[in-house]
């Protein structure tokens, strides 16, 4: 009788062994967080402007010159510390060609921020436009790009209109009128008037575009 | 079991960086290119042309006036508004006609002044009168043109009546030592030429014929 008790002991012990081995498992869900990148934005800080010194003749063509804008130090609103020292601005906003008044007369280069994540390459495209008065291509300017280091290690380079070019937004490290997450656009080119004289003493306007992208 | 959640940990992870690195952030804006023409030339007379009272009675007497910049006759940088890098006053024949007749006066040499867009560059052309009922003109002359700055200013004298200038700018009115005083977007013709009567005259008579200055950028 006391060995058919000890066998039942037995037997719920063996239960109670198999129940707690059918513990040992878990399962939770965990987050997994991601952030998109910023919206990249364009901001004009200085818009483009020939001035009143446009001839009203038919195929006239007038060229500002937007190339050499200067660095920060040379007292540009551009934003970046070029390489080689303190950069002064060179026949920046110079109007020539047959179409306008040139040799004394300055036009207003147009001037464009960028933002987006800091230190980070994004594509900017500038294209043209062919109004109904007058066509404007964007062939003189130049986009800063930066390689988040201290020191004169900026440039403001040329593009192509209507081509992607590949430029680096600003870091935390750059300095010397770099601000972080941005980059400059300075943009001039080439006006030219349409097959029909132009009215005189009257202002014109076409929008030409800025694309960028990450 | 754990192998299964670990696959199903797996799938979003995947997902969300397919997700992210499918779409390109972008910006598009369309930004002003602008400008304003130029504004209409005008042509006012500061002086008009005058050859005196030497002119001849009989048909194709002539009298000719210099009004271009030869030295003598030149009218002068305070007149025409020109500071030139060495000054230049009136000249003391200025005005002076030469007629066949033998009697000369002193007439007065023609001033116009164009206005236009400061530093534009204009065309000039003193239209002769080659039919006139009293008498037929050639002109001589000249025009100031500007380069911008402090001095360095100058009268070009027309050839065939025809000149190419450039009008002042607001550059050209400051820092100059010379004698006039430009005044940004004009310039100033002087005319003055030969003039040479198509029929006989009565004494006394003032004769008149109207020529044409044309100015365009």
């Amino acid at each position: 009788m006391q060995l058919k008790q000890a066998k039942q002991a037995l037997a719920v012990g063996a239960i109670i062994l198999g129940t707690s081995s059918g513990a040992f498992a878990a399962s939770e869900s965990f987050d997994i967080t991601a952030t998109t990148l910023p919206d990249v934005t364009l901001t004009e800080v200085q818009a483009l402007d020939y001035g009143a010194n446009m001839y009203v003749t038919a195929g006239g063509t007038c060229v500002m010159d937007a190339a050499t804008p200067g660095d920060t130090a040379g007292g540009s609103l551009m934003q970046y510390d070029q390489t080689g020292g303190t950069v002064n601005a060179a026949n920046y906003g110079d109007l020539s060609g047959s179409g306008c008044v040139n040799g004394s007369a300055t036009g207003t280069p147009g001037i464009y921020r960028v933002a987006g994540l800091t230190n980070t390459a994004v594509n900017v495209t500038v294209t043209g436009v062919t109004g109904t008065d007058f066509t404007f291509y964007p062939n003189s300017g130049c986009i800063t790009s930066y390689n988040n280091t201290a020191g004169e290690d900026d440039t403001c380079a040329s593009f192509i209109p209507g081509t992607p070019t590949a430029r680096t937004l600003a870091g935390g490290t750059d300095d010397g009128g770099a601000v972080d997450t941005e980059l400059m656009i300075t943009v001039g080119g080439t006006i030219t008037v349409g097959g029909t004289d132009l009215t005189a003493n009257t202002p014109y306007t076409e929008n030409f575009t800025i694309e960028v992208t990450y | 079991m754990k192998l299964k959640m670990m696959k199903k940990a797996l799938i979003p992870a995947s997902i969300a960086t397919a997700a992210f690195s499918g779409y390109l952030n972008a910006a598009t804006e369309n930004y002003a290119v602008g400008f304003s023409t130029v504004p209409d030339i005008t042509i006012t007379e500061v002086t008009a042309l005058d050859f005196g009272n030497g002119l001849g009675l009989a048909s194709g007497s002539t009298c000719v006036m210099v009004g271009d910049s030869t030295a003598g006759t030149y009218i002068g940088d305070p007149t025409m508004n020109l500071s030139q890098d060495t000054p230049v006053a009136a000249g003391g024949n200025h005005g002076d006609t030469t007629c066949a007749t033998g009697v000369n006066d002193s007439g007065t040499v023609g001033v116009y002044e164009v206005i236009g867009v400061p530093g534009g560059t204009v065309s000039i052309t003193v239209n002769d009168i080659g039919s006139g009922t009293a008498f037929n003109f050639t002109s001589t002359g000249c025009a100031g043109n500007y380069d911008g700055l402090a001095d360095g200013d100058g009268c070009t004298d027309l050839t065939s009546g025809a000149a190419s200038v450039q009008l002042a700018a607001p550059g050209d009115t400051v820092g100059n030592t010379g004698t006039g005083n430009p005044v940004s977007g004009t310039t100033r013709i002087s005319v003055g030429g030969t003039i040479t009567t198509q029929q006989a005259h009565t004494a006394g008579t003032l004769l008149t014929e109207s020529f044409v200055i044309d100015v365009t950028y």
